[in-house]
């Protein structure tokens, strides 16, 4: 475990114009993969590089060395200082880096606590140095509890689960009310930039059915061919509120667009039919009473912004409940280290044990030609030896995980003369 | 051996209720969700078939004629209507608050002592055996319908409240729940039809009469109205939420009161009419 580090910097304590200088593409980590693994002296090394964190995971058994080609590296790599980079990047050893590790994973330590794409991106930078050949079995195993402790914390914790932009809020509203929404039919009135972010939302959850009504019959075309939709004017509006399930809507007009008496005859024609209004203009483009009508759900931008930020208390109340599974996958993970640290003592007492049980064999009995008579008595010691070995080498690996343990591990080595 | 079987399904019922109730309440990914419950569900299905199945061939006829095997058919009646219904488009909440009834009724089953009435002839058997089944069925949809209103009514308020908590998350979405409504209550009309019609078959051969002033078939012809009104409303003008919940709610009230209080009121069993 000690030989494990992680050396980086992230959108917690560096600001944007040192972050992007190290905002790397694949290729880029490729070469960089490549170049540790050449010149610092590392045994194993994985990069992790997003806009908001570059992290470099590695493990070494001569950490001096390694940190300061490491730093002369990402300075030539971002043009910063060495002096300047060092003060910038942060080191985590040992079972800090693979805690930190956990919390990236699952997404504890994003700048959108829970936001999904950084376990997709851990795992690339994990695709990247498998590919180049730089993982181990330390880093593989630690890259390997973290996938799972991110999967975890998402699954069984509502980390990830409630959207904090105010587009998916309004796009979970949506399907609150109509369930799957790639049959809804959506009328986007004006071209702000929040109501084109929402249209993309809900282009993702597979709508097709996009009609655009603008003021000008040529900005709504322009808009309309923009994102995939059907243009029409303001006066069809009356007759397309009757049939379509959402209305998004951020005009500039100073006057409410959609007045109640139009959503209540659009209403009355509906037969009770839900109709989702989403208002994110300024001033308001939908009369708020519309609201109060029934089969009609009116939401404006404060109404979308409030539930983002509910949902952002909510996930980080989430941090508290996932670190008790981070923390379940950092144990195994660390008792994993230490049976690896115990396994080569348990192997030569096994074998040194295995070689005298035969030598006695031999002295005490004499040799023998016969095939089955040997393969007998070899099966006979391998037999003795494990019994022998069973409780000593389950005591070994509990050692090994204790602190101060090693210690003892290190005398059992000493006692059996195993270094010979 | 009709005993074990009606122990069993009723340990099975409420086992699978809490799985339910467990996947309402815990976020729980799709095997303790839907799979448990819905594998719990046909083993109780399995286990109530079996035992009308035993006890039809205990009497040589369909087992409709003493109050434990009511409760228990009705308890069938109401898993068969869920079964559908989960399975097509389910959620741990709609399994949950479905299981409500039969559990409750089969907890009353093995609570109550069995006491038979025979009928007069094989035919009132073979008469009063279909309109049993078509009568609890039609209650059965008729309660999920009530139950999906209900949903329908809290996440409508949650809605327009502008606020998604958590207890609104359990629930499906407004449309679902629109759908089950209508379906629901579409197919416990129809049933409701089926058992007006056979009742006063039933009656006919009784007494000769097509109609009587048994407080039963009130009852009944009402419930029938009240939800002639919710189909015709929810067609012409679309009637959602809370009007077509609160009559939904008198609805049910008065199953509740056709099949509890005027069987309690006038002891007998399937018609008040046999007792006398």
């Amino acid at each position: 475990m000690n030989q494990l580090y992680m050396l980086g910097l992230s959108h917690d304590d560096v600001p944007v114009k040192i972050r992007e200088r190290l905002g790397l593409d694949a290729d880029q980590v490729n070469r960089l993969l490549h170049t540790l693994k050449v010149k610092s002296g590392v045994e194993e090394v994985c990069i992790l590089s997003t806009c908001n964190r570059f992290e470099c995971y590695y493990s070494t058994v001569e950490p001096k060395a390694a940190r300061r080609q490491l730093n002369q590296i990402l300075a030539d790599i971002s043009g910063l200082s060495e002096k300047k980079l060092d003060g910038a990047v942060r080191l985590r050893r040992g079972e800090w880096a693979a805690a930190h590790l956990f919390r990236v994973s699952a997404g504890c330590d994003s700048m959108v606590v829970g936001e999904p794409q950084i376990l997709g991106q851990v795992k690339d930078a994990y695709g990247l140095a498998d590919r180049q050949g730089t993982l181990g079995p330390v880093l593989r195993t630690l890259f390997e509890h973290s996938f799972r402790s991110g999967k975890r914390a998402r699954s069984e914790t509502p980390i990830g689960e409630k959207p904090v932009s105010v587009s998916y809020v309004a796009v979970e509203f949506g399907r609150r009310i109509f369930g799957e929404l790639h049959q809804a039919k959506i009328l986007v009135i004006g071209a702000g930039e929040t109501a084109l972010e929402t249209v993309g939302c809900l282009k993702r959850e597979g709508v097709r059915n996009i009609l655009v009504a603008n003021r000008t019959a040529s900005r709504a075309q322009s808009l309309a061919k923009k994102i995939d939709g059907k243009p029409l004017s303001f006066a069809q509006l009356p007759q397309v509120l009757q049939q379509v399930d959402i209305v998004i809507s951020s005009t500039a007009a100073k006057e409410p667009v959609l007045s109640r008496t139009m959503l209540a005859e659009a209403a009355e024609g509906r037969k009770g039919r839900a109709l989702f209004l989403v208002d994110i203009a300024v001033p308001r483009d939908i009369e708020a009473s519309a609201g109060e009508l029934s089969g009609i759900f009116l939401y404006n931008i404060d109404d979308l912004k409030a539930q983002a930020e509910q949902n952002k208390r909510e996930r980080q109340a989430a941090i508290q409940a996932a670190g008790q599974i981070l923390h379940g996958e950092l144990e195994a993970f660390k008792r994993w280290v230490a049976e690896r640290q115990v396994a080569p003592t348990i192997v030569r007492l096994r074998q040194k044990l295995l070689a005298l049980g035969e030598q006695e064999m031999v002295d005490f009995f004499g040799t023998s030609d016969n095939a089955a008579e040997q393969a007998k008595r070899k099966e006979y010691t391998r037999r003795l030896v494990e019994r022998l070995l069973h409780e000593p080498s389950v005591a070994l690996k509990k050692l090994g995980s204790e602190r101060g343990g090693l210690l003892e591990v290190d005398a059992v080595r000493r006692l059996f003369k195993l270094e010979e | 051996m009709v005993e074990n079987l009606l122990i069993s399904s009723l340990i099975a019922g409420w086992l699978t209720f809490l799985l339910a109730a467990y996947a309402v309440f815990a976020r729980t990914g799709s095997k303790i969700g839907r799979g448990f419950p819905a594998a719990g569900l046909v083993l109780v299905i399995a286990l109530l078939t079996y035992y009308i199945v035993a006890r039809s061939a205990e009497l040589g006829h369909f087992p409709a004629f003493c109050w434990r095997d009511l409760l228990v058919i009705f308890a069938w009646s109401f898993t068969v209507i869920l079964v559908v219904t989960f399975f097509r488009r389910g959620r741990p909440v709609i399994m949950a608050g479905g299981l409500v009834p039969p559990v409750i009724l089969l907890t009353l089953a093995v609570l109550a002592t069995p006491r038979e009435v025979v009928p007069e002839s094989f035919f009132f058997k073979a008469d009063l055996g279909l309109h049993v089944i078509v009568s609890f069925l039609g209650y059965a949809a008729l309660w999920l319908a009530f139950l999906s209103g209900g949903f329908y009514f809290v996440l409508e308020r949650g809605l327009k409240s502008k606020k998604v908590d958590h207890y609104l998350r359990i629930l499906p979405p407004l449309d679902d729940l629109d759908r089950l409504f209508y379906r629901a209550s579409g197919v416990g009309f129809i049933l409701l039809t089926l058992c007006i019609f056979s009742g006063a078959h039933f009656l006919r051969r009784l007494t000769g009469q097509w109609w009587s002033w048994d407080p039963k078939v009130v009852l009944t012809s009402i419930t029938w109205l009240i939800y002639a009104v919710i189909l015709h409303q929810r067609a012409v003008i679309g009637w959602r939420g809370r009007r077509a919940m609160l009559l939904s709610l008198l609805g049910v009230l008065l199953i509740v009161m056709t099949f509890v209080g005027v069987n309690v009121l006038f002891p007998g069993h399937g018609s008040s009419l046999l007792g006398r």
